[in-house]
């Protein structure tokens, strides 16, 4: 199984490295990093600014729209093009359980999720590193933040991330199975993501959707890089509970459709 | 090879879904080799080529990288088989070009040459001549009988061009309301039916009345110039020879009619030829 998984994610890559598409949401995740780079610039003079302020600022803004956009459609695409056109039909009469094509897919999808969040992570790096320091965190009283301890929230902040965009990937790849469709898909996962966020505050189902989660280790993070008190616990247990429901139940109803799904 | 033949909606598609375990069948079981699709599906269909409707591709791919992740789905297959194909099929001059830049016909050459990757021991093809040209067609035909005779390929096809599946196919399954209404081998489904005659008289051909009063003859029927068909209550072609030897009429020809596959589709489905 993990041979055939491990050659399909291998020809998913392939695929996608010749996909136009998949080039869009690495180029709009660099234009967002210049653009608040250059935001940033303007009010340099303001408070205390250091590297890790921008990485923080950049990576909220870049994942607060942009990314998500990108991360949604890719993945809603990954199976319901598949489907659409047939070749699903091509490997799945080939000796390739739907399982395995299942999990390339998702694989394939959180590959694209961690590239796109490397790339904007690099380039916020690399356009900090021109103006700011990445050591520790200070004011006008002197050190507030030792460097390790920065770079400790840092990791942290970047593995939760991952952890709420791994939950996206499974939402996107859910739709593409039970959608079918290319467009369609992308039109219900990118509208069921700016609906839900419209809604969630006045349907009150706001401590239910782990949206909010994507940027709130940025949020956390910013009040270390600003020097200001932080705390992650209790917020980041209910993070990590609601986040996990919703990587593991959208995967497995995905998987349980797509497996039992007739594709004729 | 194997022609299945059906009406429009018969379920000759979803019946080749069920056979690669594309559509769950509600009942039953199906075997390849003596192997259950639904039990030991990696080596049942490990010995299978597929193309099913019409063929779809990565179309922004080329011809050999869409080969080529195929061949990587079937495991071990030598870089030389995709050349081989490529070659065979007529696309060795395309190979390097995306395939939404194919014609229709040249994209059913390249699924048919998919379809042969890793050297299947049977091929079960869905229209596998759609969209071709009668040239394209004969060759791809001819090209299958030739590896049905050098590799022992069987091959399961379905076709709506009936004319193909008599010239070309061994045997034949009809698939009607949801059964298997007709099997067997096109030779003998297609047998001379010999109470069908048709008779060319060389000389004057007699009084049809004469001829209809005989209990013998159910029908009598005038084709064109001296050509009738009589079709026979009782005995044979023989039979008919001899009498009208004896009343001294000179016959130049004397055939026992044999249905044509189509002819015979009708009459097992109904009268509709939407094959």
């Amino acid at each position: 199984m993990l041979r055939t998984t491990r050659v399909l994610v291998g020809q998913e890559i392939a695929k996608a490295i010749r996909s136009r598409f998949s080039y869009f949401g690495p180029i709009a995740a660099v234009l967002v990093c210049v653009m608040t780079f250059l935001a940033s610039q303007k009010h340099a003079g303001v408070g205390n600014p250091n590297a890790w302020g921008y990485v923080a600022l950049s990576m909220q803004l870049a994942f607060t729209d942009i990314g998500i956009i990108f991360i949604v459609v890719f993945t809603s695409l990954l199976l319901a093009e598949e489907i659409h056109s047939g070749t699903v039909r091509v490997v799945l009469s080939a000796p390739v359980y739907r399982r395995e094509f299942y999990l390339a897919k998702v694989a394939v999808g959180l590959l694209y999720m961690l590239l796109l969040f490397a790339i904007c992570l690099l380039a916020s790096a690399g356009f900090a590193a021109v103006h700011y320091d990445f050591g520790g965190i200070r004011d006008v009283l002197g050190l507030v933040y030792g460097w390790r301890e920065v770079v400790v929230n840092f990791l942290l902040a970047c593995v939760l991330s991952c952890i709420s965009l791994a939950a996206l990937v499974m939402c996107g790849v859910l739709v593409s199975v039970v959608v079918g469709k290319p467009g369609p898909a992308v039109g219900i996962a990118v509208g069921a993501v700016y609906f839900i966020d419209l809604t969630k505050h006045s349907l009150g189902l706001n401590s239910f959707v782990f949206t909010r989660y994507i940027e709130y280790p940025w949020v956390v993070f910013s009040n270390v890089a600003q020097g200001v008190g932080y705390q992650w616990t209790p917020e980041v247990w209910k993070m990590l509970g609601l986040t996990s429901v919703y990587i593991v139940v959208p995967f497995l109803i995905g998987l349980f459709l797509f497996t039992r799904r007739d594709l004729n | 090879m194997v022609g299945f033949l059906g009406l429009n909606g018969a379920g000759k598609s979803t019946t080749m879904y069920m056979i690669v375990r594309l559509v769950r069948p509600t009942q039953g079981h199906i075997r390849i080799f003596g192997m259950d699709v639904w039990q030991d599906f990696k080596r049942a269909i490990s010995q299978v080529g597929v193309m099913v409707e019409s063929p779809a591709f990565y179309e922004n791919l080329s011809a050999r990288l869409n080969l080529r992740l195929a061949a990587g789905l079937r495991g071990k297959v030598d870089p030389d088989e995709i050349e081989e194909i490529l070659e065979r099929i007529g696309l060795a001059a395309r190979q390097h070009d995306k395939v939404q830049t194919f014609s229709t016909g040249m994209k059913q050459r390249l699924g048919l040459g998919r379809a042969l990757l890793g050297r299947p021991r049977l091929l079960i093809l869905d229209e596998p001549t759609n969209g071709l040209d009668p040239e394209g067609t004969r060759e791809i035909l001819s090209f299958l009988r030739t590896k049905i005779k050098e590799e022992g390929l069987t091959v399961f096809t379905s076709s709506h061009l009936l004319y193909e599946v008599q010239e070309y196919c061994d045997a034949v399954h009809i698939i009607h309301e949801g059964r298997l209404a007709v099997s067997g081998q096109v030779q003998e489904i297609l047998r001379p039916h010999e109470k069908v005659v048709k008779i060319t008289f060389a000389g004057p051909s007699p009084d049809p009345a004469l001829l209809a009063r005989r209990s013998e003859i159910a029908a009598l029927k005038k084709l064109h110039g001296n050509d009738y068909e009589v079709t026979l209550a009782q005995h044979d072609s023989a039979w008919l020879n001899q009498l009208l030897l004896e009343a001294g009429y000179r016959i130049s020809a004397l055939e026992p009619q044999r249905k044509s596959l189509k002819e015979f589709f009708l009459s097992v489905t109904g009268g509709r030829d939407h094959a």
